[in-house]
Order: structure tokens, then C-alpha cells, then sequence
């Protein structure tokens, strides 16, 4: 017995001693072969490159041609709340997003924290190992991506992002890390304007061009600095002012994807999907002002709408049918000549710059012209943009006034105009009645962008809306003004308890669409 | 089921005797006492009769007859007639009965009355009467403790295996299949996880079998019967021994089985639909379910042949399975070879063996799940006003494009996606393939008597294709103008070697059996997928990787490899104690470098009571039994190192979503069963109890991160799944007679899965499992729910509990999702019936699941787009919810759809089925045909009891995160069919 013990057990307790010691090529084994691994990416800097195509994708979103992503990150919110589109199909049985009854609001705080975070992030992690311009480029991109989000939700993780226990900054926090971070990225494209090829490939809005970049960081700074000029009067002056003298987008200037292949989402939902279609609003101020680009953004109604071949939008927040019924999905589309499934991913233009510099000039800020000029060089830049003709007499323009809206399918939804502005500009119209024009015309400048727009709608209160036509809020929401931001993301309560209650507090009210930020303040 | 083998052994030929003068006698057991019930046959003849209370006898015999006496559980004896008239026999219990051996893990053979945890066996004849593609649907109610669900698949697709409940959140919960010793390789099919996803399904590894290899199936239900496994096999195994020459013997066997599928438990839809002034028309011509289904067709031939020489045995067999589903187009076929060689050589001290089998098969058109390529979601929503007779042109020449473009009135359905249910079904279609082959050696030498040595290796490759070809003019989500392209080679090899000592050895009174070993398991997958998204195709209908516009090729090659030492002691005392002792140390490569080595170790204790105490006589085994187990189990591949991933729709690196997981440690399963077995009458009556609780800790969780976190999502390790349940096996033979015999088997299982913990940090908190789910469904798990809950939304309340009505007028629903239901049984009851009067077998099985509730997106959306007698029989009549009267069709216009009120989609999943119908009869020995059997044969007859508008033990996919869900399945079928076997 022993000796067979000795015999066999032996060699067996060798064989099998021996088999650890195989393990060394476990770590090859768990890799994928065709894997991007980090050691790969080290030529032509890719580690960096990567993150540049994912966040210019990221801001209008598009990244991942998901399409529904973006439809629910701001197709279902923000491009309804600011009178661009409304949905021709009723979304859970007519109670959703659009009629305040959140239920998809944590989106467009994950994709951004996904696609704009991460990627930051990870370009944060490479500072050391890239060119500072190129660190630059990456900051700009996440401070536009990221402005979205905190103009929605308000205090939002920024600062320490990346960090154990990362918790919410206060919005003014983040402001302030936005101009910090805008400052940094605009010096060293002042110091470094040199090319790089391998960015040139990569870089979907300017194609290498860091002096465009810079003109957009200072664009960028600029619109944030409007956007806190009522809280924070004296650094919004002193920013806006860096801002304009550095150097900002002028009248061709565009941020937009452009180069390589595109999906536009809003072409996808609108032609294909059939899921968005013009708001009663924009066609409201398109018609009443007699605006050329009316024809440019929209298509006339179809058959089934009841109003075939005239401009007809949708109520925001309106009850409607079954889409199978054939009617609300006829209303005005999208024009696929300008936002078809090809179209550019515009991000900001030369028209929106305008017409901030002309806000500022009425604020009596060193604008660099007058607020007529900067006004009307603002409907030129847009109708330059579109390829539309008739700005001069457009501009003229002294009587037309916004139209009434009357639903060719429901009556009920009929209502009179929301304003009397007009076009033309009058210096001797009030602040008030300037800034109506300024944002007004900026709004009409600036779609499909209704992120933005929703921002600028909060802070002036221009243009004037049609009300919801159905609030079903619960009382949180205030018909008249409208959603003020988004409930946070549900599970944020749930899986980041402490920081999101440091989130609220900071937001100063409850976490529901009815509490104001911190830079809307009447 | 020794049963079944004695049963086997009293076939009964016909034959003619002279029968002239009557004797007599008694029956007694060697100890004295009289046997009643004893069959008394004269040989060679059918005639017989049985032994009275008292063991005595009367019988009318000829001279030259010989009787056999014959007793479940005895020896037979052969008594030669002559001139006697008195018989007094004494039957001698049946030792060799008495010590049945057990194929264990690693093909260790243990005494039954040894094993310290339970195990089922399943013969061949039961898997082979009722033939269905996939043989595991065959074991439904057959094992106390399986639970088995067919899948949405089609034939030949995926089932859902299940033992003792599902344990692990994020990884397998199906069982390890192991062929003659040697684990099968994972599948690699796709099993969908999410709401909206088609993907390939070349059926699990098991399916590709031929059942008539089959020689038994033994499941190993807990962990302990399986430690030895391994990590593989912490959800039990399923041991299956194939058939293998045999010395002496050489017959070829032939079988030949047709089975016709009906479906049933169809959708009731509407013939009517609204006009544009809001009345009611009725179009006869509208498609309904009837209409579309057909019946299913299956047919397998299989023919084997066994060679036995005095040192060698040879099998070779060959099946054919050809099947046409109850769906239009869809078809399957698969063909079988397999040769195995078994010799012995040096005086039979080494023994070789090899096994080659080869495994060619197709499938065309299996329905997926939900509604973009499932041609069934666009039949059950065609508009009522569509002609059955025009959707069946569903091709017109297009003069604009010089192609054949779809002939469909209703385009642009954006939100289902539906289409002309045969523009689906003949130009949507999916195609795929699949070649496989396992070629397996095993050598062992036999050193003495005590100690031999086995090694075996195995070779396991399967090859698969996936094609979907969507043509030109497909609804325009799905596809661009030109129509798109989806491909997928996928390619998975398993090599496993094996080394193993035994040594057994008795030493007085006790008694050793032990074993140590070596394994090593290399897994290779390679996928190359072609996925030309929504930007299509060069030009219409170009299907090819050359044809993509922007998308790209995308190929992954990733691996693991599991490294193993295990050893395993038996130790007997006096056949009355045995103590069992199991070792095994993992190391898996998908775990980081310093956590990637785990031991995990077994205990088990039986004691043999009726050996230890004087028991009544009747009692011929009492046994009781515990082990407690400690299984550990590794993660997916390439989760501890992921930084980047190749986006399939950019086809460049992008940042990982999950954040790497360094620290990952092993997930852990530890589990204690307790059982007791007792048998009467050697054999006459038998029952097997047990009662297990497994407690599953460390699971790898997926879960969105923080904001501030660097990820957006993470992995974790943590939670405490339990899963708490008895399981009782009863086996019994009523009646026993010369020409009449019942046998029968009742299995019962309860399972109580808990959800212990889930979040060490934050309580209270869902982790849905559905994957991209944003609708009224999807599984949920959070601490003290249980596995496999389903959420979805419900109507909305306020706080005193009564219900929030819109402005509408109508009540609201919740905008998140509540807890609805859970489609887990409370309890599994299979009776199982085997009646055999002369030549004629008849077997009925019984299955029902009792309990849970399961939900129907079909009826929901059917409702949604008013295709639903449902919808139908809302028009102008009221619904009453809590007191508060509402317009049924207003209502059901709001709370329909897979967004709407899911709650009233809800179905208990309560249901009882008359499973299997057999009726055989076996031919005496006509020339040279030998066994000679006919059968007509009935699989799901009808339900006792069903209240759910579909069969509910159909899931729409194998996954973990689909279960409990009809979303345009394929729907259950009604077959019956016919069998003949021979031989010769």
C-alpha cells in the first residue's frame, strides 16, 4: 500500500503542483486579441484622439446613433419646452415629459456623464502626456457639453469629479469652474496655434483649426457669461468683455459635426421615426413675422393634418390620438433639406454670438458695436447661415407680429398670439422691449439647439410661449413659467444618497421641474 | 428505476401450450415470511397468474412448462413443472438490486446507498418515445427539482434548465451538461436579455445531441453531488451516458418517429375595426392567428448499429431530424453521426475508448423576440382592414427601382416596426448554421485490482453562422432604402484534458474509495459580426460584408482557461456509514492575478439505518443523508482589464462604460442538503426526500455608478441570494400482476428564492436585469424580493390608496415601475404513469407548475393596436375599478401598450397539462426484425387547468432578464405523432 502510494501518488502530486505555475498566461488569455489595448493607443496619441470624436458627438447627441437616446435626452423635453417640436405621438397614453409629468428626466444627465465625463475625464488623466492645446480642445468640449446639464438639473458632480465620495457642486461652483477651465483652454491656444496632424483627422468641428477653437471658447464663454448676467452682474460684464476682445464667431463661423459620417438624430426622429413635428410656437413667430426661414426649417402640412400645405404646428402638451389615426403625424415636419439624417450636428453660430454681444451692448458693455448693429448683423449671420433670402427687408420689417394659432384638428387648442414684438429694431424701445427682440430673434437663430434655447427662454422670459395645454405636474409646475429644470436622475437618490442631498440642498427646493436656478432669478 | 429494468425483463411473448392439470403452492422470502404479489409465468408463454395475500398459488400447466417466479426485487427463479403438483419457492432478495451503482461526478461509480446528496435518472426510453428536437424538454416534469422552459425559439432552440432555482444575478444559472465524463461546451448562443433583440440561437449544447445515443441521464441536482466539477457546475449537472458497444452483442436498431404540431392557446382577434367615422366594420378577410400559423411537421429517422467482439465494441449511429414550424418558413434540420470504439488490450489492463460525433445544422426563420423581425408581431398587429389575400402577395415590381418592392398599404409603423407579416416572413428572413464536432479519447490502466489510472481529453468545436438579410423597402427603422445586412461567424472550441488516479480498496470493515486528479479547459470564441445598422447598403439588396456604406467588420477573439486539482475520498464503514470528503482548487483566468486561485470543499455523511437497526422486513432500505458544499465561481471573460471597446456602429476604440474591476473576487455559493430515502419491498415503494438551502454570496453585480464616479456603470461584489426548498421523488408500483404492471413516479419541488441582500451601502434599492428596458416589463432585483421578480407600471394611487384620476377622467398610471408578480412556481408537481397489459405500454405524464404569474406584452400591444376581440369587446361597455365606473375602450386606449398599465397584462401562471400520451406495442419475434414496436404518441394534449392567454412555461428567451414574458412567441402546440423501432 505504501509503496504504490510512493509509486503513483508521487508523480500525480508533481503533475499537479506543477499546474499554478501555468497561470502566467491568464492575463493574455482574458484579452481580447483584436482589443484596443492602452499600449496600442500610445501612436499618433490616440489615447487622446479617441475621446475627441465622443464628445463632439456627445453635445447634440449623436455618438452612438442611438437616436432614441437623444429623443429622450432632449427631443421629449427641452425642444418642446422651448417651442421648437412637440411629439405628434402620445407618448404613455398622453401623460409624459412633455406634459410635465416626468418619467424620462434622467437621461440627459447619464449620457452626459457617460460621454462627456468619461472622456474628460480620461483626456484629464493624459494632461501630462499631451500638448496643452490639445488639453485645451477637451476642456472647451466638456464645459459645452456639460453647461447643458447643469442649465438643466442646476448643482450637478463637476469639480470632483473622478474622486472617492465625489459629491454636487453648487451651479455657481460649476460656473465658476467653467470660466476657470474656459481661461486655461484660451491661453494656451493664444500661446499654440500649430497644427497637429493627428488632431486634424480627428477633429470633427474645426478640422484642426485651433484658432477656430479659440474663437468658439471665447463664443462659449460669452454665452455663459449672458447666462449669469442677472445673478452675477459684475463677473458676467467682466467675462463677456474677455470674451469679445479675445475674439468670437463672426458672421460664417459655425460649431458644428460636419466631416465624416453623420447621423442626425433629429432627421431620423422626424423623417423616419415620424416622432417630432413642428411646435405651434415657432410656427406662430415664422408665420406672424413673414420669416423666410420658415420655409427652410419646416414642410408645409400633409394629407390628414386638415390643413394640407399650410405651416401647422403642435400645442406643447396637447392630448393627442392614436398616431395610427393619421392626423397630428401630418402636421409640419422637419425640412429634411435641413435637418435630414445627413445634416450637420450644429452646435453654436455665428448668429448666436450676435445677438449676445447685442444683449451686452444694451447692458451698456463693451460689445464692440452697437446693439443695433450686433442685432441686426445677427438675423444677417442666420439668414447667411441657411441660405435665405430677404434679410434686409426682413429686418425692416416694423408691423408683423407673431400669428394666432388655431389646431385644424382641435379647436380647443386654438389661442391668440403670445407677443407683439416685431422685427424691426427702435432705439428708443425700453431694455425690455430690446431684449424681447434680441432673444426672440436669437431663439429663431438658434433651432434646432432647444437646450439652449429652454436656458435662454428661463432666464429672459422671451420669447413668449403658448402655455402647456396640459399640465399634469400635480401642481409642481407652474403653467405660465413653464418647467424650470429637471428632476434629477431617480437613481441618483437611490445609488448616490449623500451627495445627491447635497445636490438639492444646494439647488435650494425641491428636486422637481418647478424649482429655479440658480442664474434664473425674475 | 430499477423498476423500469424488471418490467423490461418480464416482457411477455405469445406462445401455445398445453395446458392440462392444475398446480399449486406458496411463495415465501428466504426468510419465511409469504410473498404476495409474486407474477408466476410459464415460461416462454404469456399465461400467469400472481400469488394470493398469503403467497399462494393456483396455476394449469403442462408437463414439459417451466414457471418462472418473478418479484420486484427478488432473484427469478426457474422451476422446471415435471410430474410435481406442489411448489413451495423461496425467492431470495435481489442483492446486485440492492447494490445499484451510480455513475457520480467524473464518472466516479459509487453504491447508490453511498451517495450523500440526491440524483435523478432518466432512461433512454423515456426521452426517446416523445421525441421533440431538443431532448431536454423531454425531462419536463421528470426530476423532481428541474424545471424546464421551452423557449420562443422555435424547434430546436434554447430551453431554459433550471435546477434548485436561480442563484447567480449576473452569471448562468443553467446547469453543466457532461457526455460520458467530459463537460459539453457552453452553446455560445445568444439568448436575448433585452425587450427588442433577435439574435442567433443555434440551440444549447445539450440540443445538438442525438437522444437515441442515450443511454441514461442522471441529474446531480445539488452542489455537493457536483463539487468536483467545479465552478462550471454550481448550478447542478446534467450526466448523460451514451450508448456503447456491447461484448457478444451486434444489432442494428432503427426508429423512425413523426410528430404533427398544432398550435394552440392562440390570440382571439378582432375581425372589426373602426372607420374614419368612428363605426364598427367588419372585414372577414382579416388575419387572424389561425390563419397565419400552420401545423408544425417533425420527423427523425435514426438508425444505429453496435458491434461487440471480445476486445472490441463498436457504435456507429446516424439521425436525421427534419422539422417545419408551426410558423410559415421556419424550418430546422439537423443530422448526427457518431462513432464510438471501445478496446481493451494486456489482458484488459488498458482500455481505450474514442468517441467522434459530428453535428450538422440549419435553422431558417426563427422567431425572436419582440416586434422588429418577428414576423408573428406584424401578423397579430396587421390592421383589421387589411385583406389576408393582399398581404400574401407581399411583393409588387417597383418600375422606380426595377425591383420587387413590398406590397403593404399600412408602411411607416414606426413604433412596433411591423410590415407585411410575409414580406417578414419571406424578406426579413434569418438564416443560420451550425457545424459541430466533439471528438473525445479516454485510455486507463488498470494498475491493480485498487488503483487505475484515466486520462481523458476532448476536443469540442462548434462553428456557427448567423445571417439576417433585410430586403429594399422594409419598414424604415429596421432598414435604410436599400435594406440592411446583419452577419455573424461565431466559432467557440473547448479543449479538456483530464487525469485522474483511483484507488478502491476494502479493508475489513471499511471500505475506501478515492480518486485524485488534474483538469485543464481552454475555451477559444472568436465572433466576427457584420452589422450594416440603419446607413445600409451600397445598393438595394446587396448582401454582403462589401456592401456596408459606413459600418464596419468587427472581429473579438477572447479565451479562458480553468486549471484544476481535485481529489475525492469515500470512506465506508461496514456499508452503514459512509463519510465523503471533496477538494478542488480553481484557477480561471478571468480572474485578476492575485484572487484568481480558489478552493472550494465538500462533507457529506450517509448512515444506512435499516443496516445499523433491525427493521421491520418490509423495509428494504432506510438512508439518511447531509453534505454541505462550498462552490466557488469565476466571472466573464475580460471584465478585470477592459479600458476601451471597438463601438460596432463607429467601428472605433471608445471609452469603457464600466469601469475595470481589479479587485474582483470569485462569486461564492455555499450550500447544506439534508435528505432521507426509504424503500419498501425492494422496490415496490420508494421515496426520496430532500431538502437543500444554498446561499449564494459575492454575485457580480453590475450597477450605474455615481455621477462623480469615473464610470458610469460598475461592478461589484456583493449580495446574498438564497434559494431554500425540499424536493420529494416518489416511486411506486401499485400493481404487479402476470399480465398487468403500474408503475409510477410523483415528483415534487418547492423552491423559495430570497433575496437576502443586494447593496451592502444602499437598502432599499432596484436593480433592474432587463437589458435597456424603459417599459412596462422588466426584471427586477432588491433586497427581500425574490429572482425573476417583474416590474412594470401599475395604476397610480395616492396615499390613501385610492386611485389618481387624470383630467381625462380616466385613472393614471405610475410613471415608475411597481412590483407586479413573479413567474416562479410555488411548486412543480410531475405524476408520471407507466401501464404495460401484455404487449401494450401505455405512459402518462402529468406536469403542472402552481403558482406565480407571468405578463402578456402580446395581449397588451394586440390591445393597443385593436386587433383584440379584447379591444372588441370594450366598445361601449363600462370597467369597474374600485367602485368607480370607466369607460372600457377610453380605458383601455390609455393603460394598452407596452407602455401602459402593465398590471392588467398580468396572468396567474397556474397551469396543469396532460404533458405526454403514450400508447406502445412491441410485436413478438417476427423473423428478423427483433423488439419490433409501434407507438402513438401525444405531447401537450390540453391543460387541466390554464388561465393565462398563452402557455406560460414559454419563455421568450433563455436569458436572465426575460423570463415570464409573452411578446409575440411563438405559441404552445398541441402534437401527436407516431413512432416505429426495430431491430435486428
Amino acid at each position: 500500500m505504501k509503496n504504490i502510494i510512493k509509486k503513483y501518488m508521487l508523480p500525480a502530486a508533481v503533475v499537479a503542483s506543477l499546474l499554478p505555475a501555468c497561470t502566467d498566461d491568464f492575463q493574455e488569455i482574458n484579452t481580447d486579441d483584436y482589443a484596443v489595448t492602452e499600449e496600442l493607443l500610445e501612436g499618433d496619441f490616440q489615447f487622446a484622439m479617441v475621446s475627441f470624436p465622443q464628445l463632439t458627438r456627445s453635445i447634440y447627441f449623436n455618438y452612438d446613433e442611438s437616436n432614441w437616446k437623444w429623443q429622450i435626452v432632449q427631443n421629449l423635453n427641452a425642444d418642446v419646452f422651448s417651442g421648437y417640436l412637440a411629439p405628434p405621438t402620445p407618448f404613455r397614453g398622453n401623460s409624459n415629459d412633455t406634459h410635465y409629468d416626468f418619467g424620462w428626466n434622467g437621461w440627459a444627465f447619464n449620457v452626459a456623464y457617460e460621454n462627456i465625463m468619461g472622456p474628460a475625464y480620461s483626456l484629464e488623466q493624459a494632461k501630462e502626456k499631451i500638448s496643452p492645446k490639445l488639453y485645451a480642445v477637451g476642456l472647451i468640449l466638456k464645459v459645452a457639453g456639460m453647461h447643458r446639464v447643469t442649465d438643466a438639473y442646476g448643482p450637478i458632480p463637476y469639480t470632483q469629479y473622478g474622486e472617492a465620495g465625489a459629491t454636487y457642486d453648487s451651479q455657481e461652483a460649476v460656473y465658476d469652474a467653467f470660466f476657470s477651465e474656459l481661461n486655461e483652454a484660451i491661453a494656451a491656444l493664444e500661446a499654440d496655434q500649430d497644427p497637429l496632424q493627428a488632431f486634424s483627422a480627428n477633429d470633427d468641428f474645426f478640422q484642426g483649426d485651433f484658432a477656430a477653437w479659440k474663437k468658439f471658447a471665447n463664443s462659449l464663454k460669452l454665452r455663459l457669461a449672458m447666462r449669469i448676467s442677472n445673478v452675477a452682474p459684475a463677473k458676467a460684464k467682466q467675462y463677456a468683455e474677455q470674451a469679445i476682445a479675445s475674439g468670437v464667431f463672426v458672421d460664417g463661423d459655425v460649431a458644428q459635426v460636419s466631416g465624416g459620417v453623420i447621423n442626425n438624430p433629429l432627421g431620423e426622429v422626424s423623417q423616419v421615426w415620424g416622432d417630432t413635428r413642428m411646435n405651434a410656437a415657432i410656427g406662430s413667430y415664422l408665420l406672424g413675422l413673414n420669416d423666410p426661414r420658415l420655409s427652410i426649417y419646416f414642410t408645409p402640412a400633409a394629407e390628414g393634418s386638415g390643413a394640407v400645405g399650410e405651416y401647422v404646428g403642435i400645442r406643447h402638451g396637447a392630448e393627442l390620438p392614436d398616431k395610427g389615426s393619421g392626423t397630428y403625424v401630418n402636421y409640419s415636419n422637419v425640412n429634411p433639406g435641413f435637418s435630414g439624417k445627413d445634416s450637420p450636428l450644429r452646435v453654436m453660430n455665428a448668429a448666436e454670438v450676435y445677438f449676445l454681444r447685442a444683449e451686452a451692448a444694451v447692458k451698456g458693455w463693451n460689445a464692440g458695436g452697437s446693439a443695433q448693429e450686433l442685432y441686426e448683423a445677427g438675423i444677417t449671420a442666420s439668414f447667411n447661415q441657411l441660405g435665405a433670402v430677404g434679410a434686409s427687408e426682413y429686418i425692416a420689417d416694423a408691423t408683423s407680429m407673431p400669428a394666432a394659432y388655431a389646431d385644424p384638428q382641435n379647436e380647443a387648442y386654438d389661442i391668440a398670439s403670445p407677443s407683439m414684438v416685431t422685427v424691426a429694431w427702435s432705439d428708443e424701445a425700453s431694455a425690455e422691449e430690446k431684449l424681447e427682440k434680441i432673444i426672440t430673434q436669437k431663439w429663431i437663430a438658434n433651432f434646432p439647439e432647444g437646450m439652449e434655447a429652454w436656458s435662454e427662454i428661463r432666464r429672459t422670459g422671451y420669447p413668449k410661449l403658448f402655455p402647456v395645454a396640459h399640465n399634469k405636474s400635480g401642481g409642481k409646475v407652474d403653467t405660465e413659467k413653464g418647467a424650470l429644470r429637471l428632476p434629477y436622475p431617480p437613481e441618483e437618490a437611490e445609488n448616490n444618497a449623500a451627495a445627491y442631498q447635497a445636490g438639492v440642498s444646494a439647488l435650494g427646493g425641491d428636486d422637481h421641474a418647478g424649482t429655479a436656478l440658480w442664474w434664473d432669478v425674475d | 428505476m430499477k423498476l423500469l429494468s424488471l418490467i423490461g425483463a418480464m416482457l411477455i411473448t405469445f406462445g401455445a401450450w398445453a395446458q392440462d392439470r392444475v398446480v399449486s403452492g406458496q411463495v415465501k422470502e428466504v426468510s419465511g415470511a409469504p410473498l404476495p404479489g409474486v407474477n408466476i409465468r410459464i415460461d416462454g408463454t404469456s399465461t400467469g397468474t400472481t400469488t394470493d395475500f398469503d403467497g399462494k398459488f393456483t396455476l394449469k400447466v403442462g408437463d414439459d412448462a417451466v414457471l418462472v417466479f418473478s418479484y420486484v426485487g427478488y432473484v427469478s427463479q426457474k422451476v422446471i413443472v415435471g410430474n410435481k403438483t406442489t411448489f413451495n419457492v423461496a425467492l431470495e432478495a435481489d442483492t446486485e438490486q440492492l447494490e445499484e451503482v451510480v455513475v457520480t461526478a467524473m464518472g466516479i461509480e459509487r453504491s447508490a446507498e453511498s451517495l450523500t446528496y440526491s440524483t435523478q435518472e432518466v432512461k433512454a426510453e423515456e426521452l426517446t418515445n416523445v421525441k421533440d428536437p431538443n431532448l431536454m424538454n423531454s425531462l419536463s416534469g421528470r426530476v423532481a427539482g428541474l424545471q424546464i422552459s421551452r423557449s420562443g425559439s422555435g424547434a430546436g432552440g434554447s430551453v431554459k434548465v433550471n435546477l434548485r432555482g436561480n442563484r447567480s444575478v449576473s452569471g448562468s444559472n443553467s446547469p453543466l451538461y457532461v457526455v460520458d465524463g467530459i463537460p459539453l461546451a457552453g452553446s455560445g448562443a445568444t439568448q436575448a436579455n433585452a425587450l427588442e433583440d433577435a439574435g442567433r440561437d443555434g440551440g444549447d449544447g445539450i440540443s445538438n445531441l442525438n437522444p437515441e445515443d442515450i443511454e441514461s441521464i442522471n441529474v446531480l441536482k445539488g452542489a455537493a453531488a457536483s463539487a468536483l466539477y467545479g465552478s462550471q457546475a454550481a448550478n447542478g449537472v446534467v450526466l448523460i451516458t451514451t450508448k456503447k458497444g456491447m461484448k457478444g452483442v451486434s444489432k442494428v436498431n432503427f426508429s423512425s418517429n413523426f410528430t404533427a404540431d398544432m398550435p394552440m392557446l392562440l390570440p382571439e382577434m378582432t375581425k372589426f375595426y373602426k372607420d374614419e367615422s368612428g363605426s364598427l366594420v367588419e372585414n372577414a378577410n382579416a388575419l387572424t392567428a389561425e390563419d397565419f400559423y400552420q401545423s408544425g411537421l417533425t420527423f427523425v429517422n435514426a438508425i444505429s448499429a453496435t458491434h461487440g467482439g471480445d476486445k472490441t465494441q463498436l457504435y456507429f449511429s446516424y439521425a436525421n431530424t427534419t422539422a417545419q414550424g408551426v410558423l410559415p418558413t421556419n424550418e430546422f434540420s439537423k443530422n448526427n453521426f457518431t462513432v464510438r470504439q471501445t478496446g481493451s488490450l494486456f489482458d484488459d489492463r488498458l482500455t481505450l475508448s474514442s468517441s467522434v460525433n459530428y453535428i450538422d445544422q440549419s435553422a431558417q426563420n426563427r422567431p425572436g423576440v419582440g416586434t422588429p423581425y418577428n414576423a408573428i408581431a406584424s401578423a397579430l398587429l396587421s390592421p383589421r382592414r387589411a385583406n389576408i389575400s393582399d398581404m400574401e402577395t407581399y411583393e409588387v415590381f417597383d418600375p422606380n427601382r426595377n425591383i420587387n418592392v413590398q406590397n403593404w398599404a399600412y408602411t411607416g409603423d414606426t413604433q412596433y416596426l411591423t410590415d407585411n407579416p410575409y414580406w417578414v416572413l419571406n424578406r426579413n428572413m434569418a438564416e443560420e448554421t451550425r457545424k459541430r464536432f466533439i471528438v473525445a479519447g479516454t485510455a486507463s490502466w488498470k494498475f491493480s485490482e485498487a488503483l487505475s489510472l484515466r486520462g481523458r481529453v476532448s476536443l469540442d468545436n462548434t462553428a456557427d453562422v448567423w445571417e439576417r438579410k433585410v430586403y429594399a423597402s422594409s419598414n424604415t427603422v429596421k432598414a435604410s432604402t436599400n435594406g440592411a445586412y446583419y452577419r455573424d461567424d461565431y466559432e467557440l472550441s473547448q479543449a479538456y484534458g483530464e487525469a485522474m488516479l483511483n484507488y478502491n480498496k476494502t479493508f475489513g470493515d471499511i471500505a475506501i474509495s478515492a480518486a485524485v486528479g488534474t483538469a485543464i479547459r481552454t475555451e477559444d470564441y472568436n465572433l466576427k459580426k457584420v452589422d450594416s445598422g440603419n446607413k445600409g447598403l451600397t445598393f438595394p439588396n446587396f448582401f454582403s460584408p462589401a456592401g456596408l456604406t459606413s459600418s464596419k467588420v468587427v472581429y473579438s477573439q477572447y479565451g479562458k482557461q480553468v486549471q484544476s486539482v481535485f481529489g475525492t475520498a469515500q470512506v465506508g464503514f461496514k456499508e452503514m456509514v459512509y463519510l465523503d470528503l471533496t477538494g478542488r482548487n480553481d484557477w480561471s483566468s478571468t480572474l485578476p492575478a492575485e484572487n484568481n486561485s480558489y478552493f472550494y470543499p465538500s462533507v457529506g455523511l450517509t448512515a444506512v439505518v435499516n443496516k445499523m437497526v433491525t427493521l421491520p422486513d418490509a423495509i428494504s432500505l432506510a438512508k439518511v443523508r447531509g453534505a454541505y458544499t462550498v462552490l466557488g465561481n469565476d466571472v466573464p471573460i475580460g471584465i478585470t482589464n477592459q479600458n476601451y471597446t471597438m463601438n460596432p456602429v463607429t467601428g472605433s476604440p471608445e471609452r469603457a462604460i464600466v469601469g475595470p474591476f481589479a479587485d474582483i473576487v470569485p462569486e461564492l455559493s455555499s450550500s447544506i442538503e439534508l435528505g432521507a430515502e426509504l424503500e419498501l419491498y425492494n422496490g415496490v415503494f420508494y421515496v426520496d426526500a430532500s431538502y437543500y438551502k444554498t446561499n449564494t454570496k459575492n454575485q457580480l453585480l453590475r450597477i450605474d455608478a455615481p455621477a462623480g464616479f469615473a464610470y458610469s456603470q460598475q461592478y461589484i461584489n456583493a449580495g446574498d441570494v438564497q434559494n431554500e426548498g425540499v424536493e420529494i421523488a416518489l416511486t411506486a408500483v401499485p400493481v404487479s400482476t402476470g399480465n398487468l404492471t403500474w408503475s409510477t413516479t410523483l415528483n415534487f419541488s418547492r423552491n423559495v428564492n430570497t433575496i437576502l441582500a443586494l447593496f451592502e451601502d444602499s437598502g432599499e434599492k432596484t436593480e433592474f436585469i432587463t437589458d435597456g428596458s424603459n417599459a412596462g416589463y422588466s426584471l427586477g432585483v432588491e433586497k427581500s424580493g425574490s429572482f425573476g421578480d417583474i416590474y412594470g407600471f401599475d395604476y397610480e394611487r395616492d396615499e390613501n390608496g385610492a386611485l389618481v384620476i387624470g383630467e381625462d377622467g380616466l385613472p393614471n398610471g405610475t410613471n415608475t415601475p411597481v412590483l407586479l408578480g413573479n413567474p416562479n412556481p410555488d411548486f412543480i408537481l410531475g405524476w408520471n404513469n407507466t401501464l404495460k397489459v401484455n404487449n401494450f405500454t401505455a405512459n402518462i405524464l402529468v406536469d403542472g407548475k402552481f403558482g406565480g404569474e407571468v405578463m402578456s406584452f402580446t395581449q397588451a400591444i394586440m390591445d393597443d393596436r385593436q386587433t383584440s376581440q379584447a379591444w372588441y369587446d370594450a366598445q361601449g361597455s363600462t370597467v369597474t375599478i374600485d367602485g368607480q365606473e370607466f369607460d372600457a375602450e377610453a380605458l383601455m386606449a390609455k393603460t394598452a401598450g407596452r407602455d401602459g398599465v402593465t398590471a392588467n397584462y398580468m396572468y396567474d401562471a397556474t397551469n396543469v397539462r396532460l404533458r405526454e400520451v403514450s400508447l406502445s406495442y412491441t410485436f413478438p419475434e417476427a423473423g428478423a426484425f427483433k423488439d419490433l414496436t409501434i407507438s402513438a404518441v401525444g405531447r401537450n394534449l390540453f391543460f387541466f387547468y390554464n388561465n393565462a392567454p398563452y402557455d406560460p412555461d414559454i419563455t421568450p428567451s433563455a436569458g436572465n432578464g426575460m423570463q415570464g414574458l409573452d411578446f409575440f412567441g411563438i405559441p404552445a402546440t398541441r402534437s401527436v405523432g407516431m413512432n416505429v423501432k426495430f431491430s435486428f
